[in-house]
């Protein structure tokens, strides 16, 4: 875990005035409060580009204190350039200490990925969200969208679920795979793929969702009931990967593939970083590890 | 000579002002942050307890925790209603810029001091289908709180079947309260205060009243 790290002069904790985090605050309360809905929020200009997760931001903001640990994660790395990026920013403007460690972190923002190691009670898992409207693509007009989540109407959805499985015998929907709030309103988890929808269900977790651009945010408070669109025919799978991860050995977490070579080769690595830096620290190695030391390939401390 | 004049003059009025309307947060930003936080997870987790920090100076007629709750969250955007008279509208107008709400359906936040003389719950918005959010928060100050006697709770936020006893709320709001779920997404979210603590409980709870 980081200490506090310099943090910078001429900025309110957290960048964000009070009025807005105050305005953020009340609207994630009614999302907590109606789980799956999404609330219309004010959202404001970052000083990031709509895309780099000026949602999770946002909320993070309103959300962060000073006892707070932050670990910001992008497609399960640490190290990636919107994760580093989003880290920097809450280090200069609130001085939070901050982590890799999912274990040690009390709010973890998210772009695409769950992390392996399941959430503990207390933490809170912010994921940005590019298109929060489950429904936009079957129906682009906001009016009808709302009636439709107003009148529990979601048959829309099924028949798109269907025609997948017409076309394809599958249905071929591998991320932001349409979920069932409590059994009420129908919500798009974010891009995660759908191996990260069974880990939204019942979590101990509480989970915010930020939509910069759009505008929304929404809520799953611990233990809700979070249930993947199916038919009793075609249920609900999970993606599943024949190899285990080529660093860690890990099987049943979710895979990147890294392309070796020119000439076809390639390698399947967990896409969770701290995951795989933790187990090879455990000493569990993979094939392609080879003779490298277990620690290879980041360190456990971040970078900033 | 004139300048001295004005100046005192400014003083006497500031001085008025200090002995009507108490002090606010002593740290407005990381005060607002810890109620936020705390109010938060009740809501997340209805029918646990939660601690509140207590602004110093608050009003006598407001616990801490509403007068916390007051300070953390409203704000211009928020009309709220309250029954506590004017010594506490003075003092959420002075520190919040918060209008007062002219009739309960307009208010965005409602403190209810004296729950057995409040107005019908059904006065107050519970939002529409398309709209469910706009709907006033109820701040209800009430005298105990237990978790091992009372309803039983459940849905998103319990585990397993929590168990909340809050009173005294009077006949017909405790009526209404049970009736909240039944119009979700619609509906009311309560924030139960006593001294520095709360206790949420969302719309989205059942409440089951089973006899032990």
């Amino acid at each position: 875990m980081n200490s506090p790290g310099p943090k910078a002069t001429g900025y309110n904790f957290g960048y964000l005035d009070e009025q807005t985090k105050r305005m953020i605050r009340r609207a994630i309360l009614k999302a907590v409060a109606i789980p799956g809905y999404q609330v219309p929020f004010a959202s404001r200009e970052m000083p990031m580009p709509y895309g780099w997760g000026t949602g999770g931001v946002q909320v993070t903001a309103a959300v962060i204190g000073t006892e707070d640990v932050l670990k910001v994660i992008d497609q399960g790395s640490d190290d990636t350039t919107n994760a580093v990026s989003i880290r920097k920013f809450f280090v200069r403007t609130s001085g939070v200490r901050t982590t890799t460690s999912t274990a040690d972190a009390s709010i973890i923002q998210t772009r695409h990925r769950i992390p392996e190691r399941p959430l503990q009670a207390g933490q809170i898992i912010v994921y940005q969200v590019p298109i929060p409207e489950p429904l936009r693509f079957l129906e682009p007009r906001e009016t009808e969208t709302r009636r439709m989540h107003a009148l529990e109407e979601y048959g829309l959805m099924h028949v798109k679920l269907y025609e997948d499985i017409a076309r394809h015998k599958t249905i071929a929907t591998t991320y932001a795979y349409p979920v069932k709030v409590d059994g009420r309103y129908v919500m798009d988890p974010s891009p995660t793929p759908k191996f990260d929808n069974p880990k939204m269900d019942m979590s101990p977790a509480l989970q915010l969702f930020g939509a910069g651009r759009e505008k929304r945010i929404y809520a799953l408070p611990p233990y809700t009931k979070v249930k993947s669109l199916d038919f009793d025919d075609h249920p609900f799978e999970v993606n599943r990967f024949t190899t285990p991860c080529g660093l860690c050995n890990a099987t049943g977490v979710y895979l990147d593939e890294v392309i070796l070579d020119d000439q076809g080769g390639r390698m399947f690595a967990c896409s969770d970083t701290d995951h795989c830096e933790t187990r090879r620290v455990d000493g569990h190695r993979g094939l392609l590890l080879g003779d490298a030391h277990g620690q290879v390939g980041g360190s456990r401390h971040g970078d900033d | 000579m004139n300048t001295q004049n004005q100046k005192r003059g400014a003083l006497g009025v500031r001085s008025q002002l200090r002995q009507k309307i108490g002090r606010g947060f002593d740290d407005p930003v990381h005060d607002a942050h810890a109620t936020f936080r705390a109010i938060m997870t009740a809501l997340a987790e209805p029918g646990k307890v939660r601690v509140t920090p207590s602004p110093a100076d608050a009003p006598a007629a407001l616990s801490p925790a509403m007068t916390a709750i007051a300070l953390a969250l409203t704000d211009f955007e928020t009309p709220v209603w309250c029954d506590a008279g004017p010594e506490v509208e003075a003092y959420i107008g002075f520190h919040t810029g918060a209008p007062m709400a002219l009739s309960p359906s307009a208010a965005a936040f409602a403190l209810i001091t004296r729950p057995e003389r409040a107005p019908r719950l059904s006065a107050f918005a519970a939002g529409s289908l398309d709209f469910p959010d706009r709907s006033t928060t109820i701040v209800v100050a009430i005298d105990d709180i237990a978790t091992d006697a009372g309803w039983y709770l459940t849905g998103p936020g319990v585990a397993s079947a929590r168990r909340l006893l809050v009173a005294p709320l009077g006949e017909s709001m405790r009526t209404e309260i049970l009736a909240n779920r039944a119009r979700f997404p619609c509906g009311l979210d309560f924030l139960f205060c006593r001294d520095a603590t709360v206790v949420g409980l969302p719309r989205s709870t059942h409440i089951d009243q089973k006899v032990d």
